[in-house]
């Protein structure tokens, strides 16, 4: 089922472009402090959401990063 | 805290920056990094270019230079200025102050105040609002505000998450009391409870250096340092300055009436946090030069005064201009300001020391 969030995601993060839910952040090819600022900068600027780093550290797998958006 | 302010003015500002010039991939590649990546990073963050300090040569020396191309460039006489604010987090020593040694160097009169005001890239606002209240209210008619750092001596060249960001200058600009009643508008901000979050541990009185402070030790990211390198959590730095940088921005702006600024000079963390916190203020990306980090690199206290010397100095010379300045970082501190400057004196940015 297509998952517009994860999309958004997708096109905001590079290294997540062709990421699953289910992926663990830790096997991602470039998945770093980079990566990291992008998907903090994506959720302030798509939901208005300031995120902590040890917010998004503590994330293991790319669903952990959705479920910190809101729906 | 907001502030008010009004009566004075800048006739003028020059930076100098470091004379050695580095290279992002360059140097990736020399530590063994993928170009691929280091492309990457380059690409997304914004990190081309930057020039450091020479070897023996310090954010005094830097300002130093600044301040006598000012003065020439302005042909004011050193013995006419009241008061020198000194914004640094590398001076020459704990003590004394690097005011006084530039005093000294500059031959000033000796009924001149001088002090040191310890701030990073949120400084130069911090010691522009210094310099006005001594021209609004402290008796002063010319103050020299210098500004600068060389936080590249700082890092460890092993600590790839750090090191590649910091570029180092020094900059002078002459604030001078006047019968001008238009109000500057400063808002400043605190969050002592984030200190950690960019710091140099050893060096001072609560950790002296000793030889344990120098061990290296490797973060589970395999980056180096020890506890006299400055260390700085990029993620939390930038969630605080998303969360803080861009209500004081609408806060001043609201202060000042203005809808939107004739020009920017935001402190060049790098462009990937600049443009993030622009885009959160609201303000137009075309109003605000974001590409300094990409040719001097991050340069603390004086990356606000190398956007004004740069990139906004042919409009500064041509004046008047609805400036938005805003630093954000170590303390952490915010401030920004909204005033009106030029016509202004800004000598070209030059390297220290000269080719």
């Amino acid at each position: 089922m297509n998952d517009p969030e994860l999309d958004r995601l997708r096109a905001a993060v590079d290294v997540l472009a062709e990421a699953a839910p289910d992926d663990l952040l830790g096997s991602i090819r470039g998945w770093d402090s980079l990566a990291v600022l992008m998907f903090i900068s994506h959720c302030e600027h798509a939901h208005g959401v300031i995120l902590t780093g040890p917010q998004v550290r503590a994330c293991v797998r790319v669903r952990d990063l959705l479920a910190l958006l809101p729906r | 805290m907001h502030s008010s302010l009004s009566h004075f003015r800048i006739a003028g500002l020059a930076v100098t920056t470091g004379s050695v010039e580095r290279d992002f991939i360059a140097d990736g590649l020399a530590a063994g990094l993928e170009r691929a990546q280091l492309e990457r990073v380059a690409a997304a963050v914004g990190l081309r270019r930057r020039l450091v300090a020479a070897d023996g040569v310090t954010a005094l020396d830097l300002c130093e230079d600044a301040a006598r191309r000012l003065l020439d460039a302005l042909e004011v006489d050193a013995s006419s200025i009241d008061a020198v604010v000194f914004v640094t987090q590398t001076p020459d020593h704990p003590q004394p102050n690097n005011a006084s040694l530039l005093h000294g160097r500059l031959g000033l009169s000796k009924a001149a105040l001088s002090f040191d005001l310890s701030h990073g890239c949120s400084g130069w606002v911090y010691g522009l609002h210094q310099a006005a209240l001594l021209c609004a209210h402290g008796g002063a008619a010319r103050v020299l505000l210098c500004a600068g750092d060389t936080l590249s001596r700082l890092t460890n060249r092993d600590d790839r998450s750090i090191d590649p960001i910091f570029g180092d200058a020094g900059s002078a600009a002459l604030v001078e009391r006047t019968g001008l009643a238009e109000p500057w508008h400063f808002v400043f901000g605190t969050d002592g409870s984030g200190a950690r979050l960019i710091s140099v541990p050893a060096g001072g009185a609560r950790l002296p250096v000793t030889e344990s402070t120098c061990v290296v030790h490797r973060d589970p990211d395999g980056h180096a340092r020890h506890d006299g390198n400055l260390r700085m959590d990029g993620a939390a730095v930038m969630a605080f300055a998303l969360r803080e940088v861009p209500g004081a921005v609408r806060s001043v702006l609201a202060a000042a009436g203005w809808e939107r600024p004739d020009a920017c000079a935001f402190h060049q963390a790098n462009r990937f946090v600049l443009t993030s916190v622009v885009r959160a203020a609201g303000l137009d990306p075309a109003t605000v030069p974001m590409d300094l980090a990409e040719r001097f690199g991050n340069q603390s206290s004086c990356s606000v005064p190398t956007v004004l010397a740069s990139a906004l100095a042919a409009r500064l010379a041509e004046g008047p201009v609805r400036l938005l300045a805003c630093g954000f970082g170590v303390g952490l501190s915010w401030a920004a300001a909204a005033g009106v400057v030029g016509p202004a004196v800004c000598p070209p940015v030059l390297p220290f020391p000269r080719p």
